[in-house]
């Protein structure tokens, strides 16, 4: 033989390779410490006494087995005979068989018949080699005695098995250890091991008696396993799986490979032989132009059907014969055969299997249902206000307070710095203090207190100018308020000046008190006067007991309508009131001079009313410097002068803080600028 | 029946109005006397309207003496003051002396004391201003704050004479003419915002009584 | 009739007629407003202080219901009805301090009727629109109490004020809220620009209702105006240029 056929891809190799050049697979088997069996010239000489294939043949040779036949070559055209020995005969495959379903070996007697495997004994195909193999022993004077274990020799004698001579052939069973592997049908039960009947060497193949000697081709690397030799029938592997011979003959005798034995080549069985195999390439044709059924069935190995997916798998299914279905009675299938019976499971009413209704609710259950449960009551209560963290100390406003409160004490404390009182007076100022000098005394004046007691500090020193010229002048006074704390206002300044004067509450000054509604008390006094105010406010005590009204007093006994006083001045700081009574109570007061004594923010509004060619104002006096001139002007020192120098500090610090903050702001933006 | 309500209620606030309105313009003796007739009714009524903001007032901070909450302290203090401050009114009457006096020695002092803490925050806000707010009209509104201020207040150096003349000039000028006009525009866009109030109301789409 | 009373009944028919066709045209010729930053940082205000589970606060001032002074604390009552709506539903609801006694029986009229708009009338509190004092100082006394223990993370003020508007706004700043301030007094809006954040100079505080989008009349009132302004200039500059060439004395 010049080369060596690699059993996996079948390509040819040189004969001394180990390995298939092309696949890499050993050609030949692994050494594990035994005789090495390899195949084509690294054949080994084993010892006859361990070769127990050899022995076999011996026994066999003994027992007058013929020699296996040589098979001739293959006419073209022909199958080789050990081909069609092993092709079922007469009708192909049933078409009834399923798709990928290997077909078990044909029955004794049924040529190319396919039959499920019976798994209540042995699988039909065995029973069917066994069949044969009685009939020849039957012909040859023999015990009906499994031709396998006739192989295997005397029940007590296990076959020796050399490390590595035997390697499973691919196409048979592999003894692989697999797991629970129910599914294929097809694959035999798993049989407890028999022990081997002595060999009968007529029942011996053809195939097997070649196969004696020969170190069979390398295989998986599965040598180790103790298996059974080839040549014994084994019923069970050592894996629990019974073998299966992949091919047999209809006479269940092998042939000789077509190609016959090369001298110096292994003895392969015939069905391996490379001749055999590149046989097929030609007899398949052959055979799948209606010859299958010359093919003897095989079931798959263990090992490939292990390999089989899952998907694929198809239980058999037991399906009742018609007559054996049940009639559904009720229901709306009644009267059909092989329906899932209603009753009594399905449409019998019955109490819940469940038990009780009580959930069986867990602790760790309770407690998030808890949970959840106050978390929905949160939502619906209304928090409490966190107390939130105050900021801190804010140092610019406390040294700015510091500052301001330092320039306004210095000058008060200290009597320092002192400023010069103003030079310059107001353009108003000479005709306010005209109108004031030339009013006529015997009707009062009507002095409105409407600023609130914050701006006592200012209103009090600019309206004491005013109303210190009036006193002088001997003027009667009235006073009244559309504000709250208006009264107690009045009487302050006026119980401060009164004394100065020599004015008698009741006789030359008298209080008319609060008017509430604002704008609308504003227009209802200047309709009428004495019933929109009824009381009065601080009359002396024998006139409150003997019931006089303020309008019974001397100083209003004359006043019927605001055109009666002879002045009306409104002392305030918010421009508002300033026009409402410019605009409200100007129409109602004739001739009547109406004077503004405003504080400085207040000017801007009320000037126009001052300046416009019909006025409605008659005199405005505004802030501090104003009223510092006017005291100038009058000889007399007030409220206005004392205070003047501790407001010119203060004025002075503000100009400075403000002035600070510009540059600083200024500086800031151009370093801004700088790092862009 | 709460929409026939909401319908009497802007009814009634139509034609006070309607008849207010008209007296302003309408001289017959009929409507002027109604028109007088409904301001001494809302004299009456903001007397009676100071009660009940009175009550809510007590409400409001007895509900938060009685549930403890953050700031009962004042609450408390502001209840018995109110108690003292309207029993000793009533009992002695407005003009009493004591009246007066916790009139001059306690409200007088606070609100004084609360103006002097507004200068300081103008201050500290102008100073702050440039920081915060860094446009043109910042620096406009700062410089012109800070002129007139200079030309208000006490001039610090003696013997300049027409500089102070022309700084006190030109600080009237801008409060007097510049200040003034905008001022005066800034009104009659208030006036007019105030016409449209009054006639939503009179009109009775804005229906601030409810309903 | 007096002419000036003519005249006054004719600006206030012209008025009257330029509001019921602004009204009436509506969406069909839709009205485009300047934006205000103020107005639009407050809606994201809002928002956030519905979302932290703090409050707005609604200062509607210290004017009485009678007279000019009312008619800012009318718009402030505006803003209240539409945040009151849109807060129904917040932990904390809005509220509202005034420092009137009318304009808080007011003010907890427009409360009633927002909750019961939403169908939220259980979440309505008397104590929601409240006097805080009668007078403005007291008033603005009573201030950082409310703006410290109720958690305000808004702070509005809408009405009228006096000189004590800068008090109110600088203690809105300490707590470091959102501090949105206008008022009709000029003296109080110099004050406003110094101390508040957002500040509305002029008449923007009349704007509230319709950049609030309150109503439809609120949209129509601020177009009306518009005009009217644009008329107003257009007269005095045109009375100026006759009064300077002698043609009007």
């Amino acid at each position: 033989m010049s080369e060596q056929r690699c059993p996996m891809c079948s390509r040819p190799n040189p004969p001394d390779a180990r390995e298939c050049r092309h696949c890499g697979a050993r050609l030949t088997p692994l050494d594990l410490g035994g005789p090495a069996s390899g195949s084509g010239s690294q054949r080994q000489q084993t010892p006859p006494e361990q070769d127990w294939l050899a022995r076999i043949r011996a026994e066999s040779e003994a027992a007058g087995e013929p020699e296996p036949e040589s098979a001739a070559e293959p006419v073209a055209g022909e199958l080789p005979s050990w081909l069609e020995e092993i092709k079922p005969e007469g009708s192909p495959p049933e078409a009834g068989e399923e798709a990928g379903r290997v077909p078990a070996f044909k029955a004794d007697g049924e040529p190319g018949g396919t039959k499920a495997a019976d798994e209540s004994g042995p699988p039909e195909w065995l029973r069917r080699i066994r069949a044969r193999e009685e009939e020849r022993a039957q012909d040859s004077g023999e015990d009906g005695q499994d031709w396998l274990s006739g192989l295997r020799g005397s029940p007590g004698a296990e076959p020796e098995l050399e490390e590595g001579s035997y390697s499973p052939r691919p196409g048979r069973d592999m003894a692989a250890p697999k797991p629970a592997a129910p599914e294929s049908p097809d694959r035999p039960p798993e049989r407890p091991r028999e022990r081997p009947a002595a060999a009968s060497q007529e029942a011996m193949p053809s195939w097997l008696r070649q196969a004696g000697g020969q170190d069979a081709p390398p295989g998986p690397d599965r040598s180790a396993e103790q298996l059974p030799p080839s040549g014994s029938p084994p019923a069970t592997p050592p894996f629990g799986l019974p073998h299966v011979q992949a091919l047999i003959g209809e006479g269940g005798e092998g042939e000789a490979p077509p190609g016959g034995k090369p001298e110096g080549e292994v003895d392969l069985p015939d069905w391996m032989d490379a001749a055999s195999l590149e046989g097929p390439a030609e007899v398949l044709p052959a055979a799948a132009e209606g010859e299958d059924s010359r093919l003897a069935p095989a079931t798959l190995p263990s090992w490939l059907e292990a390999m089989r997916p899952v998907e694929t798998f198809r239980p058999v299914v037991k399906i009742q014969t018609e007559d054996d279905q049940a009639v559904e009675s009720a229901g709306p299938l009644a009267g059909l055969r092989g329906v899932l019976i209603a009753e009594p499971l399905v449409a019998m009413p019955r109490s819940a299997t469940v038990g009780s209704m009580q959930l069986a609710v867990s602790e760790r259950q309770y407690a998030q249902a808890e949970l959840l449960h106050r978390m929905v009551e949160d939502e619906e209560r209304e928090l409490q206000a966190s107390r939130r963290i105050r900021p801190q100390l804010n140092f610019i406003r406390w040294a700015v307070a510091g500052v301001l409160l330092f320039a306004t004490a210095l000058p008060v404390l200290s009597g320092s710095p002192r400023f010069s009182l103003p030079s310059l007076e107001p353009r108003e100022l000479g005709s306010l203090f005209t109108l004031i000098d030339t009013l006529p005394a015997e009707h009062p004046a009507l002095l409105v207190f409407d600023y609130e007691p914050g701006y006592s500090g200012e209103l009090d020193a600019v309206g004491e100018a005013l109303i210190e010229q009036i006193m002088v002048r001997g003027i009667p006074i009235a006073t009244m308020t559309t504000r709250p704390t208006g009264s107690p206002l009045a009487m302050r300044v006026i119980d401060r000046l009164a004394p100065l004067h020599g004015y008698v509450p009741g006789e030359e000054v008298v209080h008319l008190g609060y008017l509430s509604g604002g704008a609308t008390a504003v227009q209802l006094f200047s309709l009428r006067p004495r019933e929109a105010i009824l009381q009065g406010f601080g009359l002396p005590d024998e006139m409150q007991e003997a019931g006089t009204t303020a309008w019974d007093t001397p100083v209003l006994r004359d006043v019927a309508a605001l055109s009666d006083f002879s002045l009306v001045t409104v002392i305030t700081a918010g421009t508002e009131t300033a026009r409402i009574w410019a605009e409200q109570a100007k129409n109602y007061m004739g001739q009547t001079p109406l004077v503004m004594v405003l504080s400085a923010g207040a000017e801007p509004m009320v000037r126009p009313y001052y300046e416009a060619r019909e006025p409605r104002v008659n005199g405005i006096l505004t802030g501090l410097p104003a009223a510092t001139a006017y005291e100038r002007r009058m000889g007399r020192e007030g409220l206005a002068a004392q205070r003047w120098n501790a407001f010119g500090t203060a004025m002075l610090a503000s100009e400075f803080i403000l002035a600070a903050g510009i540059a600083y702001g200024l500086v800031q933006w151009w370093m801004a600028r700088q790092k862009r | 029946m709460r929409v026939r309500l909401s319908a009497l209620w802007a009814a009634v606030a139509l034609a006070a109005g309607l008849f207010v309105l008209l007296g302003y313009f309408v001289q017959f003796k009929a409507i002027q006397d109604l028109r007088l007739t409904f301001l001494h009714w809302a004299v009456l009524l903001a007397g009676a309207a100071l009660i009940v903001g009175l009550v809510n007032l007590v409400s409001v901070h007895w509900r938060k003496v009685g549930l403890l909450e953050e700031g009962w302290i004042y609450s408390a203090v502001l209840i018995l003051a109110l108690v003292i401050t309207l029993g000793l009114g009533l009992f002695f009457g407005p003009d009493n002396a004591v009246a007066l006096f916790i009139f001059s020695n306690f409200q007088l002092p606070v609100e004084t004391s609360l103006m002097a803490l507004l200068a300081v925050s103008l201050v500290v806000a102008g100073f702050r201003l440039v920081s915060r707010r860094r446009d043109l009209y910042t620096l406009i509104f700062l410089a012109t704050a800070l002129f007139v201020m200079v030309g208000t207040a006490p001039w610090p150096l003696p013997g300049l004479g027409t500089f102070e003349v022309v700084v006190r000039d030109l600080r009237a000028w801008i409060s007097q003419v510049w200040a003034a006009g905008g001022a005066r525009g800034i009104l009659l866009g208030v006036a007019l915002g105030a016409t449209a109030t009054g006639l939503r109301v009179l009109l009775g789409t804005e229906r601030p009584y409810g309903g | 009739m007096t002419g000036s009373a003519w005249q006054g009944l004719a600006a206030l028919a012209v008025f009257l007629g330029l509001l019921l066709l602004f009204a009436a045209l509506g969406r069909r010729l839709p009205a485009t407003f300047r934006p205000i930053p103020a107005f639009e940082a407050l809606g994201r205000a809002i928002e956030r202080a519905v979302e932290a589970g703090q409050r707005v606060h609604i200062s509607l001032g210290t004017g009485s219901t009678v007279g000019q002074e009312s008619a800012p604390a009318f718009a402030g009552l505006a803003a209240l009805s539409s945040i009151a709506r849109t807060t129904s539903m917040s932990d904390r609801p809005v509220v509202a301090t005034t420092g009137d006694a009318a304009m808080a029986i007011l003010a907890r009229d427009t409360l009633r009727s927002a909750y019961q708009s939403v169908g939220a009338a259980d979440r309505y509190e008397p104590t929601a629109g409240r006097l805080l004092a009668p007078t403005p100082f007291s008033y603005v006394a009573g201030l950082p109490l409310v703006l410290a223990t109720e958690g305000v993370a808004v702070h509005m003020l809408t009405g009228s004020f006096g000189v004590e508007a800068a008090l109110a706004a600088d203690f809105g700043e300490r707590e470091n809220a959102f501090v949105i301030a206008g008022t009709d007094d000029v003296q109080s809006q110099a004050l406003f620009f110094a101390t508040a954040e957002y500040p509305l100079i002029g008449e923007e505080v009349f704007a509230t209702g319709a950049y609030l989008e309150v109503g439809g009349l609120h949209t129509a009132s601020l177009r009306t105006q518009d005009v009217l302004r644009w008329a107003i200039i257009a007269l005095i500059l045109g009375g100026t240029l006759l009064s300077t060439f002698g043609v009007l004395r």
